[in-house]
């Protein structure tokens, strides 16, 4: 089918994912035991009527069914209401630690690309070598290490030991040279299990290329084994690897939960783990809603991609 | 490791019954039933057109008996996939024969294992100065309560292997029946459960664990620690199988040997059962080796957030979450030998995954990789 | 044929060895806890007690249930500690369940009304009063949910006495009341107490040459300057000071506050009538003067040319409206428990009226914070900016990461011998740090001149480093261990008497708190010595948990 077409069935399709991660969102969260105003009033002795004031001031007095509904309304235009714990606008708050999840994420993964990438060519290209081997000694370990473990040993080394980096964020705004050698151990710590991943799958992808006939015809032209891997080879290697960067979104918020917690930066993950602890439904919610979409839209973006790419995939 | 290096010369070579020539030239190997010297492949096209015949026909009912052996023949010849094996099968070894296995009630205790490899028992406290590093008398040192740490560390071995063994294989459970069905049937039952795949997808493992953990809780079977993560776990990894088997059902289900299935009037469950799923789920036991790896990664992950097992258990990724403050106050033993014991666990299994994934499917083809995975 | 058919020997192996593997792990998982005891003997005067209120009770050994614990490594090694010691006697067959902080309260909340089979382990901080310590704990009016009398206990000895010391105004007869409650409940023993708290400072020496601690952890950073309590510090070379907060500031108003971190952020912003000073003495601070004109009154004169950081002046009004705004809201316990009324007399005069005699009155002052009229009347809100009368005015809340305080200088002290007019210290930083192993890396690099809340294993290698100082006081903190006094054999005293006295206490200080803090046997801090001095609580635990 043209590629209009297959965008636009893909489009059709994620409207249901959508709204399935939000009824899922929306409902786990009023499956946790408890609710926010037991959390916030705790033991302390409130009346009747300022416990009901409170309930009916968050809406919790209602049919889960109208929670939702209204919920839904409001997320859509990106009002999700205030914290009852914090008492501050839900937006606002997920507003100011965006940039900084967005900058240690988006780092991660450009480390994951920049190492992965060259290291799945060179390992590809010299297989049966030693080089391979270390390679792939060197991928495995870096899957293997768990990452709170090298991030609390890569801190205890470079900041305490060595003092070479802050053990807490500068005083200095996110986009300066300050933050960003800060930002080194964290973004290794996280990156590292990723950059193992993306080698690994470029590794195999491109041996399984060399074997197809084109690369057999390039070689019989004459060409240079280098412009015969980078020009031709790669170009279709690289198919796999885009597939999950899709799904690399989920592992590096998985990654960030733990990194930030060591390095103390303000990034969602914490922010995250904070409100499912104190029953912050609005923020919970929407916290994931906004995770669970970006995810959605990032394998709808790849799919396209790839669709755009290999032609033969629109069925 | 490429098979495509074959005895045969100038014969054409048909792409997609590789498998019928791997379990020819396999069997020519083995078999000492064969006539000496007088291989088929070196006589002219009749007779090999024959055998070939034959043994096409043997393997398009795919013996999986056949198929298994060749297959680990294969591995066997990969090194660090051996070595790999050999690592789990020691560690396997050591967690069973660490402490004594018993199953008891109030009258009767009936001893399954007598031995004990482990000196101490992991939980006995101050058989030992408290954080002492390694010494003769404990060779990993001891914790903060005086435990051996070496005891605890090979005792530790059974939550980490049965977690990852038993994780995986309930994600396998609920993973393959439902990829299988979607690819088989198609329709609107694919695009249900793989929209339901999608909409799980969408949540990274951490959120949906911190929050599945507390739900859990007052369940009463369950209860806090083992349970609870091994299902956190499998709940969230099915996921990941479904998909992939559905991607390869859609491929399998076009051979001819479905069709003729079908034509013969076998109930579809059979075919799933018997045709489909085995030439299939290749693909599926790989990323589920690798996946336990990943599975013991997480579960030290979320012993760090302390949503883990018991306090106090023996496991590696608990001692190692557990005992972080130390690393700074320079007791370096306490961390380092859980760690190794981890690091070690998940290389190994990667090592076993890439040398499965090597000797059962030597060449896919990549391009029909992407079309299945959606 | 085709099919799944077993195939080769090879096969075979494979399989056996994985099946037993399986089989060997899965068994010890699944028989966790299966353990052979000691057979259940009573040995000594604990496992005798417990004996006899199993038998009262009808419960054959081993009784299974449960320890309730909120995470954290201290926290969870107290409990294996614990379980060790009750496993060990054969009466009790004891797991451990570490819960997330929501719902390890919501579990105790609601622990009465499912018959919650659990022994939990909590911490209390009291504050200055004694009141503070067993009120909300063990009064029979404040079961749960209502407080946190999670057992659901019912003592009318321990209630009268509660009452009284409410009532009470002599502080003599107060420590007589007390002290007999305090008797009362260890004998009955509906929980155990097990550490008092200490509040560990520790700061660079290079750049903060003395500090003091105070003992409370809202107020550990009123040692930055609290002129109404002689005490300031000092920094060399540098106008900022960096200091540390456990977790996030959640909420600023003072009515909604729900956390310590938020009351340990804006103690330096808001001011109140009256304080308590790092000696456990009532000290003026926004009234200069007070006289009790008859049981339930108190006439209060107010301090003038108070200024707020919204420019508005302090009056009457402010106080009155400040006391009043705390109805319905989740804080209205903290004043309607006792208040009444009050009446302005005047713009620096106010009379307020209580509901009874109550004897905690000084320091339930010292928990009411005055807010400015922009506040009160809704054009102001507290929770995106809090305004209040403090040495010190917010800047900015950078959510995660940091929270900043800059000096005020329309402050209303003016200077005495013991404390400078204007504070020396120019910015208060306060890193928000979550993870207590970073927060003492951050120490060490120097990249946080203070921190209140170190891991207790390092404090001593602090202690022996002259670079840093390090300050001690005994906190009113105290960890305890709560009984289901509704569920039997928990409903039986001796069985608790019994438990109180197994509770591993040394070992405990010892091992898990590293020395840090002191052992408790009854709930009053001894922070507060004339309740509970070292003496009384030497005669209690000679009494009701050393064997006799």
């Amino acid at each position: 089918m043209s590629l209009g077409r297959y965008v636009g069935r893909r489009l059709a399709i994620t409207v249901p994912v959508l709204v399935g991660v939000s009824v899922l969102t929306f409902s786990f969260v009023h499956l946790l035991p408890g609710d926010a105003v037991d959390a916030l009033v705790g033991f302390r002795d409130v009346s009747p009527a300022t416990e009901a004031a409170i309930r009916a001031e968050y809406h919790l007095g209602q049919p889960v069914w109208n929670q939702y509904l209204l919920w839904l309304r409001d997320a859509v235009t990106l009002e999700f209401g205030e914290s009852p714990v914090t008492g501050r606008d839900v937006t606002a708050t997920i507003g100011s630690r965006l940039p900084a999840t967005l900058a240690l994420g988006g780092a991660a993964w450009l480390l994951a690309l920049a190492i992965g990438i060259p290291a799945g060519i060179v390992t590809a290209v010299k297989a049966g070598e030693p080089a391979d081997e270390l390679g792939r000694i060197a991928a495995l370990a870096g899957i293997a290490t768990p990452n709170f473990w090298l991030g609390l040993i890569l801190l205890f080394v470079f900041s305490v030991r060595l003092g070479w980096v802050r053990v807490i964020p500068p005083d200095a705004p996110l986009a300066s040279i300050a933050t960003a050698k800060f930002l080194v151990l964290p973004t290794i710590t996280l990156g590292t299990a990723a950059a193992a991943l993306v080698m690994r799958l470029l590794r195999s992808s491109i041996r399984r290329e060399l074997d197809a006939p084109y690369v057999t015809t390039a070689r019989a032209k004459g060409l240079p084994e280098r412009t015969v891997v980078l020009k031709h080879v790669l170009r279709n290697a690289l198919l796999p690897v885009v597939t999950i960067a899709g799904l690399q979104l989920a592992f590096l918020v998985d990654g960030a939960v733990v990194v930030e917690g060591i390095f103390s930066w303000p990034g969602m993950g914490r922010l995250l783990v904070r409100s499912i602890l104190r029953r912050d439904y609005p923020l919970i919610q929407a916290i994931v809603l906004l995770i669970g979409v970006a995810i959605v839209l990032a394998n709808l973006l790849v799919d396209v991609i790839y669709a755009i790419l290999d032609p033969r995939i629109r069925y | 490791m490429n098979d495509r290096h074959t005895t045969e010369r100038g014969r054409i070579r048909i792409v997609g019954f590789d498998d019928a020539n791997a379990n020819r030239s396999d069997n020519d190997a083995s078999d000492d039933d064969d006539t000496d010297g007088a291989t088929p492949a070196d006589s002219g096209a009749g007779p090999a057109t024959t055998a070939e015949t034959e043994t096409m026909s043997a393997s398009t009912l795919r013996q999986p008996g056949r198929r298994l052996e060749n297959a680990w023949r294969r591995f066997r010849r990969n090194q660090s996939g051996m070595a790999g094996l050999a690592v789990l099968v020691v560690m396997a070894v050591l967690a069973v024969f660490a402490r004594p296995i018993t199953v008891s009630t109030t009258e009767v205790t009936i001893t399954l294992q007598p031995f004990s490899l482990a000196p101490y028992d992991p939980a006995a406290m101050f058989v030992g100065p408290a954080n002492a590093p390694p010494s003769p008398a404990h060779p990993f040192g001891t914790d903060w309560a005086g435990r051996d740490q070496f005891s605890r560390v090979l005792v530790g071995g059974r939550y980490t292997l049965s977690i990852g063994l038993v994780a995986v294989g309930l994600a396998l459970c609920v993973g393959v029946p439902l990829g299988a069905i979607a690819g088989y049937f198609g329709g609107w039952i694919d695009e249900a459960i793989m929209r339901v795949v999608d909409v799980l997808y969408a949540f990274p493992f951490l959120v949906l664990a911190i929050a599945i953990v507390p739900i859990l809780e007052p369940v009463p079977i369950l209860g806090s620690g083992y349970w609870t993560v091994v299902v956190a776990l499998a709940v969230t990894g099915w996921v990941g199988y479904a998909r992939l088997l559905r991607g390869e059902v859609l491929s399998v289900r076009e051979r001819e040997y479905v069709t003729a299935a079908r034509a013969l009037g076998v109930p579809d469950r059979t075919i799933i059962r018997r045709h489909v799923v085995p030439n299939a789920v290749a693909p599926v036991v790989v990323q589920a080796t690798l996946n336990v790896g990943t599975v013991v990664l997480t579960a030290a992950a979320l012993g760090f957030l302390g949503l883990g097992l018991e306090p106090g258990s023996a496991e590696w990724g608990a001692m190692l979450a557990q005992g972080r403050s130390s690393l700074l106050r320079g007791d370096w033993h306490i961390t380092v030998f859980p760690g190794l014991a981890i690091f070690l666990f998940v290389l190994a299994i990667n090592l076993v995954g890439d040398g499965i994934n090597d000797a059962i499917e030597p060449d896919r083809d990549a391009t029909d990789d992407r079309r299945r995975i959606r | 044929m085709a099919g799944n058919s077993v195939g080769s020997g090879e096969h075979n192996r494979l399989r056996r060895r994985s099946f037993l593997t399986r089989a060997g792990a899965l068994g010890v998982a699944g028989l966790a806890g299966c353990l052979s005891f000691d057979s259940a003997t009573a040995d000594g005067p604990a496992t005798e007690l417990i004996e006899e209120g199993f038998a009262t009770a009808d419960i054959e050994p081993p009784f299974e249930t449960t320890i309730a614990i909120t995470q954290g490594e201290e926290r969870n090694r107290f409990a294996q500690l614990l379980q060790s010691e009750l496993n060990g006697t054969g009466f009790f067959d004891v797991e451990i369940e570490s819960r997330d902080f929501g719902s390890h309260i919501e579990s105790m909340l609601s622990a009465a009304d499912t018959e919650e089979n659990a022994i939990f382990v909590a911490s209390w901080t009291g504050g200055w009063d004694p009141s503070n310590y067993v009120t909300m704990l063990f009064h029979s009016e404040y079961q749960t949910p209502n407080g946190l009398n999670v057992g659901h206990y019912e003592n009318e000895t321990v209630d009268e006495y509660i009452d009284a010391g409410l009532t009470e105004t002599d502080s003599d007869d107060r420590v007589e009341i007390y002290r007999n409650l305090q008797q009362e409940l260890v004998s009955d023993s509906p929980a155990s107490f097990v550490r008092f708290r200490e509040a560990t400072h520790v700061w660079d020496g290079d750049v903060v040459s003395d500090w003091q601690t105070y003992p409370l952890q809202p107020g550990s950073y009123y040692a930055v300057y609290a002129p109404w309590a002689g005490v300031y510090t000092d920094l060399e070379n540098e106008t900022e000071f960096v200091g540390d907060l456990g977790s996030d500031v959640s909420n600023y108003d003072p009515v909604k506050i729900n956390g310590t971190v938020s009351s340990q952020a804006t103690a330096l912003v808001y001011e109140q009538l009256v304080g308590i000073d790092f000696d456990g003495e009532v000290q003026p601070m926004l009234a200069t003067d007070w006289e009790q004109l008859d049981a339930t009154t108190y006439r209060f004169s107010l301090r003038e040319g108070v200024q707020f950081h919204n420019g508005e002046k302090l009056t009457a009004t402010h106080v009155k409206r400040s006391f009043q705004r705390y109805e319905g809201t989740t804080r209205e316990s903290d004043v309607y428990d006792w208040y009444e009324s009050s009446t302005i007399i005047d713009d620096h005069t106010i009379e307020i009226n209580c509901k009874r005699e109550y004897g905690p009155f000084e320091t339930a002052l010292f928990n009411v914070a005055i807010v400015p009229l922009a506040a009160i009347d809704g054009e102001l809100d507290l929770q995106e900016e809090p305004i209040g009368t403090g040495p010190y005015r917010f800047v900015e809340h950078e959510s995660g990461n940091h929270w900043r305080l800059r000096r005020f200088d329309d402050h209303w002290f003016t200077g005495d011998e013991a404390v400078p007019a204007t504070p020396p210290i120019e910015t208060v930083t306060l890193e928000i740090i979550t993870e207590q192993s970073s927060r003492q890396a951050a120490l060490e690099r120097g990249d946080l001149h203070f921190s209140y809340n170190l891991p207790s294993a390092s404090l001593s290698d602090f202690e022996e480093n002259d670079d840093y100082g390090v300050g001690r006081r005994v906190s009113g903190g105290f960890d305890m261990i709560l009984y289901p006094c509704y569920l039997p054999p928990f409903s039986e005293p001796s069985v608790r008497r019994g438990c109180n006295m197994l509770v591993p206490r040394e070992r405990t200080l010892e091992n898990v708190y590293h020395g840090i803090g002191q052992l408790a046997y009854s709930p009053v801090s001894p922070l507060l010595e004339d309740y509970a001095g070292e003496s009384f609580q030497q005669e209690i635990a000679n009494e009701y948990v050393r064997s006799t």
